[in-house]
């Protein structure tokens, strides 16, 4: 176990990442530069936390795919010159290439890149189109390529992928696209490309939930809270963190009552107060069963302060074992934080006695 | 597809996991990517960091404490230990008053 470990582990585990999202993102029809962009700001972030010494922290090596974007505004009209249409090609390849490589140069094995990958789908598409159609092609990689260089400069409240409906070109353009995705994953996924529905609901409730064990939870619930204009959510918002210690103040004179979400509200505040806790420990399981509620209130005291600290240790288990009250126990695979650092082990044992 | 649910979310809790998060958050604010997407890079996530943590790290620890929680539900282990002390490759200690340990069955990361 050590702490010199984790910058580079954590740098591989960030290259890989973003090396398996890289079909993802062609599927749903998004630029490589906004995995380049996400792979910065999460290095950034973590950067920002100080757990550990990352190799890219003192390296100025970010910062130039950052100023040099994709957009190409001195790109030659694809019509005026057919014939050095897969030059053109070239150029807009010679811009996005650094952007990718660079930041996937840590990563050496690759097992999910291909040749391919080191050119968009919209360019694959646009040679495939070269090769079968020739000259007559020209328009459709014409339109296609416009359809490029308008997609970083694209407005921020429209929809992700602005696409040219009703032109036959380009809907040709997308279909042959998206059938070349797929023969190169096997795997038959649609890219959902009208706009965040459900889905996007979804993702604020996840974010509020991950957020909340690191004590975020208050402001995303007054935000979901905004959002569901059911009345159910509304006396959350009105408790603060130290509305929750009171209640435990409280508890002592009132037994607590153990209750259901549903009609938690009926019977004041605080119970959901211990719901939260509970979902701060048990979030994958989600079993927030009465017996936990009423099992004694120390317990979510600490698990309240527990998210404070932010001491944890995530890791998976081989072997815990109990005789009387001394326990050991194998855990594998884990990640430690506490002081502000963070370490990574491969095998751990503990011993305690309760 | 089902290949995405045999790995644990529990890292998704660490500090690299929490960044992430923001940082998708943060894009999907922006209408840069989509919630779909988002999922899946956070599945792609789960596996990269289960596969790194279990190939790549070698180290080892041990630790001691007093064991003042714990419990099992769902085939995860909880433990809050007390006053306890890690032990490190290196031969140097680390000590915390308080440590929450959540645990995910190794086994079931096997099986599959």
């Amino acid at each position: 176990m050590s702490n010199s470990v984790v910058g580079t582990i954590y740098a591989k585990i960030i290259a890989e990442t973003a090396v398996m999202s890289q079909n993802d993102f062609e599927e749903y029809g998004v630029e490589q530069h906004t995995l380049q962009t996400l792979q910065e700001t999460w290095q950034k972030k973590l950067s920002a936390r100080a757990i550990a010494q990352f190799p890219w922290d003192p390296a100025p090596t970010p910062p130039a795919p950052i100023a040099n974007p994709p957009t190409v505004p001195s790109q030659p009209s694809p019509v005026s010159a057919p014939p050095s249409v897969p030059h053109s090609q070239g150029d807009v390849r010679v811009k996005t290439e650094p952007v990718y490589e660079n930041g996937l140069s840590s990563y050496p094995t690759n097992p999910y890149s291909t040749g391919g990958n080191n050119v968009s789908a919209q360019q694959r598409a646009a040679q495939l189109l070269q090769q079968q159609y020739g000259q007559q092609a020209n328009a459709s990689i014409g339109a296609l390529q416009q359809q490029n260089l308008q997609m970083p400069g694209r407005a921020p409240g429209g929809p992700p992928i602005h696409r040219q409906q009703g032109d036959p070109a380009s809907t040709q353009q997308y279909l042959r696209e998206q059938e070349q995705v797929r023969q190169q994953q096997r795997e038959i996924t649609n890219a959902q490309t009208d706009g965040a529905g459900d889905e996007l609901h979804a993702w604020k409730a996840l974010v509020a939930e991950r957020r909340s064990e690191h004590n975020m939870m208050r402001a995303h619930v007054e935000q979901l809270a905004q959002k569901m204009d059911s009345g159910l959510m509304v006396p959350l918002t009105e408790h603060t963190k130290s509305q929750g210690k009171k209640r435990k103040a409280l508890s002592v004179i009132a037994a607590p009552t153990t209750c259901h979400t549903a009609i938690a509200q009926l019977d004041g505040p605080d119970d959901i107060k211990e719901e939260d806790g509970e979902r701060e420990e048990l979030d994958e399981d989600a079993i927030n069963s009465d017996l936990d509620d009423s099992d004694d209130g120390q317990n979510q005291d600490d698990d309240d302060d527990e998210g404070n600290s932010g001491e944890v240790m995530l890791c998976t288990y081989d072997k815990v074992q109990r005789v009387k009250n001394k326990w050991k126990c194998v855990l594998k695979d884990g990640v430690l934080t506490t002081g502000g650092k963070e370490y990574l082990y491969h095998k751990a044992q503990g011993e305690f006695e309760w | 597809m089902s290949e995405k649910k045999d790995y644990y979310e529990l890292y998704r809790r660490s500090t690299l996991g929490v960044t992430l998060l923001d940082s998708l958050d943060e894009l999907i604010t922006a209408r840069r990517i989509e919630p779909q997407l988002a999922m899946k890079i956070l599945s792609n996530f789960d596996k990269c960091m289960s596969e790194v943590l279990a190939d790549r790290v070698k180290s080892r620890l041990s630790f001691k404490g007093h064991l003042d929680t714990y419990r099992f539900c769902d085939d995860v282990w909880t433990f809050v230990i007390k006053d306890i002390n890690f032990k490190l490759d290196n031969q140097s200690t680390i000590h915390a008053e308080k440590v929450k340990i959540v645990s995910c069955n190794n086994k079931k990361a096997e099986e599959k």
